[in-house]
């Protein structure tokens, strides 16, 4: 990708248009988290054919995001890896690239939920919690996936609980 | 005894997570090379968040250790089925195997198609300059391997999905 990440959609706020029907803050909270989901998922969709597209237009083989030789070092550092073909590391720099968009992009979308436009370590250990094929990560981030949002969804609130009802100017 | 296969002091090294290179008269692996360097990281990881988006150093190293752990990760799975298959060298396609294994569902066929074009475009080199002299069963040249010594005596087998 050689260009900054397509503006995301707000997360933030009712989106215009979409009615809520009724029910107290709970209900809301967990039709804006649905909500949120299925914007994510179509996203994500989008990631992945855009990747596909990506790769089937790729010609240079040469230039890597990511150094090879230290991919290789990380794959040696297995005892049991004895011999490793060139190629492996080439595709695992694609591989790693993949890898670091979706979590990148996964992790965002926990940063805006809370509305903050840096992002931290916490949106990542989020996204990891929330991810089934990220399960191998969880020792990476053990503590901290505890303090966030596993349980806002059942119904504490955000920094501001009205800032769901504000429609994105 | 830097470059060896992985002996049982880098193992732990990684296990551990610590530098056991600074001072250590090294067998192990240091702290920065079990990473993928940030600044590559954090280029990554800012192609996908919009313009005006910041990432925390924390948020770095994070990203750093979590990729440095995935290639372990699907690395022992590839690793693995080499073993089972009497197979000495990893190669592409035991990579996108295991992403396959292991869930990646959407990126192992990305991969293949990836491994696919790379072996079109890097094939006709390495079989033309006499390096590859293992038989490459799936018709286009699986280039040469990266350590010094080749191993000759492996006949690869193939397999197919």
């Amino acid at each position: 990708m050689d260009q900054p990440g397509h503006a995301t959609p707000p997360l933030m706020g009712v989106a215009a248009g979409v009615p809520y029907a009724g029910g107290g803050p709970y209900q809301a909270y967990q039709h804006l988290f649905h909500q949120q989901q299925q914007q994510q998922q179509q996203q994500l969709q989008l990631f992945w054919a855009d990747q596909y597209r990506e790769i089937e237009q790729t010609t240079d083989f040469k230039n890597h995001s990511l150094p090879l030789a230290r991919i290789k070092k990380i794959m040696k550092a297995d005892e049991d890896v004895r011999m490793i073909a060139a190629e492996a590391p080439v595709v695992f720099a694609r591989a790693c690239e993949m890898f670091i968009l979706e979590l990148t992009h996964r992790s965002w979308a926990h940063a805006e939920e809370n509305k903050r436009r840096t992002l931290q370590k916490n949106d990542i250990a989020a996204a990891i919690s929330r991810t089934d094929v990220f399960d191998f990560l969880i020792d990476i981030v053990p503590r901290e996936e505890e303090k966030e949002d596993v349980a806002r969804p059942l119904g504490a609130p955000p920094t501001d609980p009205m800032s769901y009802y504000y429609v994105q100017q | 005894m830097a470059d060896s296969s992985g002996n049982s002091e880098e193992a732990e090294g990684r296990a551990l997570g610590t530098s056991t290179g600074a001072g250590s008269g090294d067998g192990g692996i240091k702290e920065q090379d079990r990473l993928l360097p940030i600044a590559n990281v954090g280029r990554i990881m800012k192609q996908m968040l919009p313009p005006n988006a910041k990432i925390s150093k924390e948020a770095k190293e994070t990203m750093q250790e979590c990729v440095s752990e995935f290639i372990s990760f699907v690395t022992a799975e590839a690793s693995d089925r080499c073993h089972k298959e009497k197979r000495k060298t990893v190669n592409g396609d035991d990579i996108c195997w295991a992403l396959g294994t292991l869930g990646f569902d959407d990126y192992a066929e990305p991969m293949r198609r990836y491994l696919h074009k790379y072996r079109e475009v890097e094939g006709d080199r390495s079989a033309s300059n006499g390096l590859n002299t293992r038989s490459s069963n799936f018709g286009t040249g699986d280039g040469q391997t990266l350590f010094d010594d080749m191993d000759r005596n492996d006949p690869s087998t193939s397999r197919r999905y």
